[in-house]
């Protein structure tokens, strides 16, 4: 593969797959957990609802992809951002450090956080 | 309607002045004239030096770009009343060098378009038979970027050019998408080492703004994304199956 | 230019005549710092990009969520307190309005590349939007049932 051609491609498909699941499946999941529970619209599952939900590998599953890929779909959009805004884009590798960085830390943070469910 | 409407013509003399000021006029308010129209009184009647490019005075030639109150447009087709009571600022277009007046330097831009090699390209050179067939069917596929008439609208509008001019640039790039696009060519892996550098495609945010100012409808922004997909699935083709045609 | 071709025609470049010529400056426009106030698209497209801090924010919480769901019910009625806070209500509002202008946005935009791609030729911009919607509404619908565990 020729060497000087851009890796984008990668992170740019993290940034689509994310761009996805986070338009179709966060809203209401933030509508829910964010103002309706907290606000009393609606009855609260409570802890033993919400736990008994957790405990099935399948929401382990759909929450791992759904925050990893959130997280690389805002590591790459906040990276541009960062460089277009802050006439930034000079400092293409430290962006990349720290977002994808990020990106990558709160993949593995969530890894272990759902691996530690009762 | 008042007879008359203000212009604020940008002014710049390479050899006195260091950045543009911008200079009142009072023109006639026609209702049939384009603010093309109005410059081109100003250069009659009213002040014999001020320079500007146009040529065809229809919206096909692409050379009378200018910043219309901060918007890039073809002077010959933006009406005159649609500003009205005025003051209409005109300026030179946006994120190029200014030459004279309303005059900028487009050597970036020509290069630019020569960069992407927009003509069709064969595997060989024999000269051909025939004509090349093609149906409906598939010129359909990438006519709409056939439409760019080199008007730079879209380069004016792209704050990412602007804030860093060695990114390709939409015309460019949906130029080269045609190209590939175009069933007759057989080029795409050659454009791609062009396209799929940093500066290429991927310089691009999707700020939307080309499409809106394009005078031709070219929509060179869905060129650029429909190019990041395929150049997607090029990057794992050539990651995974390494031995491919090259 | 004259020098240089005289140099490839391997001639003798001996004296050549000196004159002041005249060099035109043009005038190199800097973009200001705050270029996305300068019109309503391009701070529209900020905004649009901003939204990102919101996906990333909320994507943490959900992760603390599931934290503090692990360390027991007294864990979580704290987690769950401090989601009532005026603070969190606002933050909270905040990030839905963003996420909602992200699906907006991503609806618009996306289907319409993937389908001229995939069909080759343009499509009306509401017929590729208008299935996303529908199935956003009915994913919405599903997970909402999931969560308040009428599933």
């Amino acid at each position: 593969m020729p060497a000087h051609r851009s890796n984008r491609p990668l992170g740019w498909l993290a940034f689509g797959t994310g761009g996805f699941l986070v338009a179709f499946l966060l809203p209401i999941q933030v509508f829910i957990y964010g103002i309706a529970i907290p606000l009393g619209l609606i009855p609260d599952p409570g802890y033993k609802g919400t736990l008994e939900l957790l405990q099935q590998p399948l929401t382990k599953l759909y929450l791992f992809f759904l925050v990893s890929l959130a997280f690389f779909h805002a590591g790459y959009r906040i990276k541009d951002t960062l460089a277009d805004m802050l006439s930034m884009r000079q400092m293409d590798t430290v962006l990349a450090f720290l977002c994808y960085g990020g990106a990558l830390a709160g993949t593995i943070a969530a890894i272990v956080i759902l691996w530690n469910v009762p | 309607m008042a007879d008359t409407i203000i212009l604020e013509v940008a002014r710049f003399h390479p050899e006195r002045d260091t950045e543009p000021t911008y200079q009142s006029f009072e023109v006639p308010l026609r209702g049939d004239w384009m603010i093309l129209d109005a410059l081109n009184y100003i250069k009659d009647q009213l002040d014999g030096s001020l320079t500007y490019r146009w040529s065809c005075r229809m919206g096909i030639c692409g050379s009378c770009g200018m910043m219309v109150n901060g918007v890039p447009q073809l002077t010959c087709e933006t009406l005159l009343t649609n500003f009205a009571p005025g003051p209409v600022r005109v300026g030179p277009l946006d994120h190029f060098p200014v030459v004279k007046d309303l005059v900028i330097e487009m050597d970036d831009f020509i290069g630019k378009l020569q960069k992407v090699r927009p003509w069709i390209v064969r595997k060989d050179d024999r000269k051909p038979e025939r004509e090349f067939l093609q149906t409906p069917d598939q010129l359909e596929v990438f006519k709409q970027y056939t439409l760019c008439i080199n008007c730079m609208l879209c380069y004016a509008a792209c704050p990412v050019y602007g804030l860093d001019p060695s990114f390709t640039g939409p015309a460019a790039l949906a130029l080269a998408e045609r190209y590939n696009l175009d069933s007759r060519d057989q080029g795409a892996q050659e454009r791609t080492d062009v396209l799929s550098q940093h500066d290429g495609i991927w310089d691009c945010t999707v700020v939307g703004e080309c499409s809106v100012v394009c005078p031709k409808h070219v929509d060179p922004s869905l060129a650029i994304q429909q190019y990041k997909l395929t150049a997607t699935k090029e990057w794992f083709k050539a990651w995974l199956l390494p031995w491919g045609n090259k | 230019m004259v020098q240089s071709l005289a140099l490839a025609l391997g001639k003798q470049v001996t004296e050549m005549p000196q004159y002041l010529q005249f060099q035109p400056k043009p005038y190199q426009p800097q973009m200001s710092a705050y270029w996305y106030f300068d019109r309503w698209p391009y701070l529209r497209f900020v905004l649009r990009e901003a939204s990102s801090f919101f996906v990333a924010y909320f994507a943490a919480l959900t992760l603390f969520q599931v934290a503090a769901l692990s360390a027991g019910p007294s864990k979580y009625a704290k987690f769950e307190e401090c989601m009532r806070s005026p603070l969190m209500i606002i933050l909270n509002s905040l990030t839905l309005a963003f996420l909602l202008l992200h699906a907006v946005t991503w609806f618009n935009l996306v289907p319409r590349v993937m389908m001229r791609q995939v069909l080759g030729k343009s499509i009306p911009d509401p017929v590729a939007a208008a299935p996303n919607y529908l199935v956003w509404l009915g994913v919405s619908v599903i997970i909402g049932l999931f969560i308040l565990r009428i599933i």
